[in-house]
């Protein structure tokens, strides 16, 4: 993308005003919206209860829209759902407090340095939590609607909306047990009664029903809490500090859906629904992706549609593949973009085993279901590396022993309970540099960062939009002190970077760090410029040898394409391919990283891989790909 | 306009509202000596970005003389040496801004 001094976000950001206009004609929901929404509401309550709550959410829309100025319409109006993601959409995900200066506060500090340093590359600034909370660095929230007065202010966050889209987190599921509502609800006050899901006995959930519960941790499902009256057991999913909201209560999604509306008006482009797994429970089943869940999601997808459809929901469900990609919908009813989370697993299987196959083999598989969804091609994040998206591709035995060799790493396990007494790896604690790079393998820098661009490159030429953690763009090693001091296994990938030591990193280029960022820019460079990497854009996985992730990408509607080529080994391995079979028009190909070029003798390539090389071979390819059978290779 | 030391939050306010004056009084043209700047922090860094795209709508242009290596490879990484004229003599510095 050619670097210019306009901010990203002016052509798609517009103000709404602070108070509602209801001077303007009232806003009415189109019939087709008004049908969906009541046949959502059908699902999840009773009639009389559908009614009213139809009611609240179409008031609730409505003062939204008051709130709308012309250019908002305009840009609404002008909206195609078809354009919200392009080749040149990266997400970097960072805490508000990720990067810390001297002089100036968190917000701000990003500010100035995504400006300078993202410029061109990032569209997508996912801010993760930044309201004030109790735990879970932010995931348990006390107030939806504030902003973390340490980190910022509003005024921020609509400051960093003039530069980036911006993406925040729904953290709907469960809030903190030191919030307003939950003080409330303990407190007996009338209108938060079933605000949260609470029980007068822990028995009241029998041990069958409880076996059936699909937990995410080891913790207890429920916590005891005093309240006006008398001891309650508390659903509490993730800890005994986030206490689970109760969606049966109709109030509980309206107050959610006005959070929603007000988070639009507030900058948000992509709403990350946290944990959204787990939203609706009903005791006999597993409590996880239920109809009604989807409903809600649903619901919330219909209340953007009417309300703001530039802005995209994206659910975050570390569960098994096929759970997972059930959040799409039917392609156009649910999220519009889901968290890939089967890729970081076996991304790391394939490094540690030097075998892509497996990686290959699920790749090639991959449905998208409609050209207004896609995946979020995520490695790592602010959370450990999970492996529930891998079960079911990979055996259990080769989860666990990518699991111990995660602990050769200096990573740690976090475990959850099976329901039946046993547990099993829920999510695999370590940075991503230090997932694929061991310290003590006297292994070269070279190789090393190598290696972790390699990685990188499979995330950025899957179809879908990449992610980038903040601490992976810069090779961020284990911090393991930091799990020790605060006794939270992911505080191994959340230690915060002062800008003054990383700009110092930066400014020799002959640190890891300054490698490691110059070869990420270059990677991202090329990757927001070719429209063979647009999310809509077809994908074949060719199978050339299980050593390599190897991808044909082609252009819609044309005939440019990019056959990327990726090592994950640590032997060099000469390879050749048929390119005709790939419809390769010309006789040369061109890698974009390196602008060297291939040529084709007789449509066949010939080349030597070395080890964890990124080849991204730039040419002409008449039609897409098939798979292609393994041929004459060898290691060298 | 010379600069020395740092070149980061503490100094941006002072340095931005000296460019403003500039080019308030009609001085669009402005070389930022930088052959004393051993740190610049991404808040300096727009200061830089801010006058380019000030300096150009009133008229004028930017130009970066001499920075100091550290400083060099941080324009490099962030790739504002592709849009920022950097240039090693007063001649080249003059030439740049005058084009």
């Amino acid at each position: 993308m050619p670097l210019t001094l306009d901010p990203i976000a002016s052509a798609t950001r517009a103000s709404y005003r602070n108070e509602p206009d209801h001077s303007q004609p009232q806003w009415r929901l189109p019939e087709h919206l008004r049908d969906r929404i009541k046949s959502r509401l059908e699902i999840l309550y009773s009639e009389a209860e559908a009614t009213e709550t139809f009611t609240e959410i179409e008031r609730l829309i409505a003062v939204h829209q008051a709130h709308r100025t012309p250019e908002v319409e305009a840009l609404e109006r002008d909206f195609d759902p078809r354009d919200r993601f392009t080749e040149r959409d990266v997400i970097l995900i960072t805490y508000g407090d990720l990067l810390l200066s001297k002089d100036r506060p968190p917000l701000r500090t990003l500010a100035d340095v995504a400006n300078v340093f993202f410029h061109g590359l990032i569209t997508t600034l996912h801010i993760l939590p930044f309201f004030p909370y109790s735990s879970d660095r932010g995931f348990a929230v006390l107030s939806f609607k504030d902003v973390d007065p340490s980190l910022g202010t509003w005024d921020d966050i609509a400051e960093l909306g003039k530069s980036f889209r911006l993406m925040f987190d729904g953290v709907f599921n469960h809030m903190s047990s030191e919030s307003q509502w939950f003080r409330e609800f303990t407190n007996g006050h009338p209108s938060y009664k079933d605000f949260f899901i609470s029980f007068s006995s822990k028995n009241m959930i029998d041990n069958d029903r409880l076996g059936l519960i699909l937990r995410p941790r080891t913790s207890s499902l429920l916590s005891e809490f005093d309240t006006i009256e008398g001891s309650k057991f508390v659903w509490t999913t993730f800890s005994n500090d986030q206490v689970d909201l109760n969606f049966k209560n109709p109030r509980v999604l309206t107050e959610i859906a006005d959070i929603l509306l007000f988070y639009v008006r507030h900058c948000a482009d992509i709403i990350r629904l946290d944990a959204v797994t787990y939203l609706w429970y009903e005791l006999g089943t597993s409590c996880a992706h239920l109809e009604e869940t989807h409903a809600c999601i649903k619901l919330m997808r219909d209340i953007l549609d009417a309300a703001a459809p530039r802005v995209a929901l994206i659910t975050e469900t570390n569960v098994p593949h096929p759970d997972n990609v059930s959040y799409f919908g039917n392609g156009s009813d649910e999220a519009q973009m889901v968290y890939n989370f089967a890729l970081p697993p076996l991304v790391v299987h394939a490094f540690q085993t030097a075998d892509a196959s497996a990686l290959s083999a699920w790749a090639g598989r991959l449905e998208y279901p409609s050209d207004t969804t896609t995946f979020f091609n995520f490695l790592d994040s602010h959370d450990g590396i999970g492996v529930m998206g891998a079960r079911g591709i990979l055996s259990e035995d080769e989860i666990l022993a990518m699991a111990e060799r995660v602990r050769e790493h200096g990573g740690f396990i976090s475990m959850k309970s099976n329901g039946d007494g046993t547990e099993a790896p829920y999510e695999m604690n370590i940075t991503w540099w230090s997932a694929l790079n061991r310290e003590d393998s006297g292994e070269s820098d070279d190789l090393q960062i190598d290696r972790f661009l390699a990685s990188r490159a499979i995330a950025m030429v899957l179809r879908g939009v990449p992610g980038l953690y903040l601490l992976g763009m810069v090779g961020a090693r284990n911090d393991v002190e930091a799990v020790h001091e605060r006794g939270s296994k992911r505080d191994i990938n959340r230690t915060a970077l002062q800008e003054e030591e990383l700009l110092r990193l930066f400014a020799d280029p002959t640190t890891i760090t300054a490698r490691i960022a110059s070869r990420m820019i270059s990677l991202l460079e090329q990757r927001t410029d070719h429209p063979a990497f647009h999310p809509a854009a077809p994908m074949a996985v060719l199978d050339i040898s299980p050593q390599l992730f190897a991808v044909l990408r082609t252009e819609r509607g044309g005939n440019r394409g990019v056959l990327a080529l990726i090592s994950v080994s640590s032997s060099a391995e000469a390879i050749t391919i048929d390119v005709s079979e790939l419809g390769s028009v010309y006789g040369e190909l061109r890698d974009l990283i390196s602008g060297t070029r291939f040529p084709a003798h007789g449509g066949r390539l010939g080349l030597t891989l070395e080890a964890y090389q990124t080849l991204w071979l730039d040419g002409r390819f008449e039609h897409a790909a098939v798979p292609l059978a393994a041929n004459e290779n060898a290691n060298t | 306009m010379p600069l020395v030391g740092r070149l980061d939050a503490a100094q941006a306010p002072e340095i931005r509202k000296q460019i403003d004056d500039h080019l308030k009084e009609g001085r669009t043209r402005i070389i930022f000596d930088m052959r004393e700047v051993n740190f610049v922090d991404s808040s300096g860094l727009a200061v830089f970005v801010n006058a380019l795209r000030n300096a150009r709508e009133a008229g004028g242009d930017i130009a970066i003389l001499g920075p100091t290596t550290p400083v060099r490879s941080i324009l490099e990484l962030t790739r504002l040496h592709r849009i920022l004229s950097i240039v090693d003599t007063q001649e080249e510095a003059v030439s740049a801004v005058t084009h």
